[in-house]
């Protein structure tokens, strides 16, 4: 980890627009995230722990509205006041997003090698079928799959979980983005394999240097992966810091309540006894 | 790199050898399956026609003819053996290709059949295509502009469409389009009441002027065609625009979609990826509607004096004409397996999750 900033994001806020009235998810959202670091989001489902890294992909839906003083993607561009044609070119180049489930995330009609291609072609790095074939095949074998070629003629439905869930990393990273964001990766996935998954996606990021936003609801997660941890409530970030200090030192009445929540081994046993 | 996965998964392995001889023992496992549900069919029907009131004999001796005339006829007919007979009869002529005459124009229904259900399938073909086009079309304006403007006018002209009745949509377009605008003929059929249909080949009557080379006649043949299409066309429009705008708009706020997005993928991209996803639900949407629109047709095929199927099996059950009555019912459940046959082909082929196992 260095000091060199990654993304900058200032006083972000998501407006929904719903027939009720106008819902704000997410107000006056600050992070920073650095090179080499991996940041933890956390907090409880509803919090707008997603909304908040959808909402600087701007990945929501065409009701809502994200307002930021500034979303930097340092040296890259001003995602708060970039046209739709920027963000296309710095989501998968730049920014790369790795969501849960992971047979909600790729394509079930097309093969995997063809969902290779689809991204090669919409970036314009000019490779062809063949050259992106060849691509997908190391970035497979990256990732961990023993049978790359098998994989890659195949379709999404034929695929374990765990397996899946490597493709999405693979195609994620293709084009070998500096920043990664992961939506609660492992969510839904056996406990073994969950692990297996977030050691893949960390040693990723540290070997070559990137950076991660990791949002998750799972403590254990953020304690054993993150440097800086970030605790949202309520659609507000209500603390952050380094990893240790938040876990062992919590400042804020909510942050305490939800470290003090995580269920423990010894206060079972003395309910048992 | 930490991990290294521990079991090497097997896909693929089935996939191969389930392509090749999925198709074909799908056609095969269908046919016996046609064989069985015609049979059914074509019994339950004789005898259903069979019990109904009324006697085919009468209608066509007339209101004058005397109790001998009658019996006569019923023994031409062969009305007068008993009702087993004439079933044994029947599935006899069936095996060999007979259907039997038409009680009343005393013609082989293999003849009629030759001739009428090429205009139907012609109607009805076209129809769906249209149908199919404009309907995705205006669906797939609506899911990707969903609660705006374009997706308020597409659900409003949907939801008239959907609520005239077709042989109603008939007369308001005959009304308007030939009778005040002069655009279309006169609603007098395939061609003009003065002109012949071409030389026969395949009983298109588009393609068998053109082979003719009678261009003239192909123009007149098309133009007779467009405000049949445009009735069927524009009612079923609207069902498909309903269906297409709920699977399509489903595909676009996929999570699918949404990855396709945060790896950059363009927008147009996107509604491929949507599209391809629904192409399977809209395939097989235009395969029952266009079942279900052989004869289900009829009164359109009345209102333009479409001289199909429809007209002629409706004129048969309203005179007990059971042959008539069997051959459309035969027809009729015949085309409609194989379409949802080849359906299920289709589909396979489309969408790689589908396995005919």
């Amino acid at each position: 980890m260095s000091d060199e900033l990654v993304l900058d994001v200032r006083n972000l806020a998501v407006t929904i627009d719903t027939p009720d009235g106008v819902v704000n998810p997410v107000r006056g959202i600050d992070l920073q995230v650095h090179r080499g670091e991996i940041v933890g989001i956390m907090g409880e489902s509803g919090c707008g722990k997603s909304t908040t890294v959808k909402g600087i992909l701007r990945l929501l839906g065409p009701n809502s509205h994200v307002t930021a003083d500034t979303i930097n993607l340092v040296g890259k561009a001003d995602l708060a006041h970039a046209s739709k044609k920027v963000m296309e070119s710095i989501r998968g180049r730049h920014i790369g997003f790795v969501a849960q489930n992971p047979f909600g995330s790729l394509n079930p009609i097309y093969s995997i090698e063809r969902q290779f291609y689809e991204v090669q072609k919409a970036h314009k790095t000019g490779a062809k079928k063949a050259e992106s074939r060849e691509i997908a095949l190391s970035m497979l074998k990256g990732v961990g799959i023993v049978a790359p070629e098998r994989v890659l003629s195949g379709y999404a439905h034929q695929l374990s979980g765990g397996m899946a869930q490597r493709v999405v990393i693979a195609l994620a990273t293709t084009l070998g983005p500096e920043l990664l964001f992961a939506d609660e990766p492992t969510t839904g996935l056996d406990a073994t394999v969950q692990a297996q998954i977030l050691d893949l996606i960390s040693g990723l990021v540290r070997t070559e240097n990137r950076s991660m936003v990791l949002v998750t609801h799972d403590l254990g997660v953020i304690a054993q992966y993150c440097q800086r941890a970030v605790v949202m409530y309520q659609g507000e970030i209500v603390e952050s810091g380094d990893v240790m200090q938040v876990m062992v030192n919590p400042q804020h009445e909510y942050t305490k309540k939800l470290i003090g929540s995580v269920p423990k081994a010894e206060g079972r046993l003395n309910v048992a006894r | 790199m930490a991990s290294s996965p521990t079991a090497v998964i097997s896909i693929g392995s089935k996939a191969p050898i389930k392509k090749a001889s999925g198709p074909l023992r799908l056609v095969l496992t269908r046919l016996g399956f046609l064989v069985s549900a015609l049979f059914i069919v074509v019994t339950l029907s004789f005898f259903l026609v069979s019990v109904t009131p009324g006697d085919p004999a009468q209608l066509i001796a007339g209101p004058m003819a005397t109790a001998e005339q009658i019996t006569q006829i019923r023994a031409d007919l062969g009305l007068d053996e008993p009702i087993l007979t004439r079933y044994v009869d029947y599935l006899g002529g069936l095996v060999q290709g007979d259907l039997g005459n038409s009680y009343f124009s005393k013609r082989p229904i293999v003849d009629e059949l030759v001739e009428k259900l090429p205009a139907t399938l012609e109607l009805v073909l076209l129809s769906v295509l249209f149908a199919t086009v404009v309907g995705v079309a205006a669906g797939a304006v609506g899911a990707y502009f969903k609660g705006r403007l374009p997706d308020k006018v597409s659900r409003f002209v949907t939801g008239v469409f959907q609520a005239i009745p077709d042989f109603f949509l008939g007369l308001i377009l005959i009304y308007v389009v030939f009778f005040l605008l002069g655009l279309a003929p006169a609603p007098s059929g395939r061609v003009g009441l003065v002109e012949t249909g071409p030389g026969r080949v395949t009983g298109s009557y588009l393609i068998d002027s053109l082979l003719a080379g009678d261009f003239a006649l192909f123009v007149s043949a098309a133009h007779h065609l467009m405000l049949p299409v445009l009735t069927l066309g524009l009612v079923y429009a609207a069902y498909f625009a309903k269906t297409a705008r709920s699977t399509i708009g489903k595909a676009l706020n996929s999570q699918q979609a949404q990855f396709a997005r945060a790896m950059g993928l363009p927008e147009r991209t996107v509604v491929r990826y949507a599209f391809a996803e629904s192409r399977t639900t809209i395939v097989t949407y235009a395969g029952v509607i266009f079942a279900s629109l052989l004869g289900g047709e009829a009164i359109v095929e009345r209102v333009f004096a479409w001289n199909g199927i429809g007209t002629w099996s409706l004129q048969g059950i309203t005179k007990l004409d059971l042959p008539v009555v069997q051959g459309m019912v035969l027809v009729a459940g015949a085309i409609t397996l194989i379409v949802y046959t080849l359906l299920d082909i289709i589909v396979g082929l489309l969408d790689p999750r589908i396995s005919h196992a």
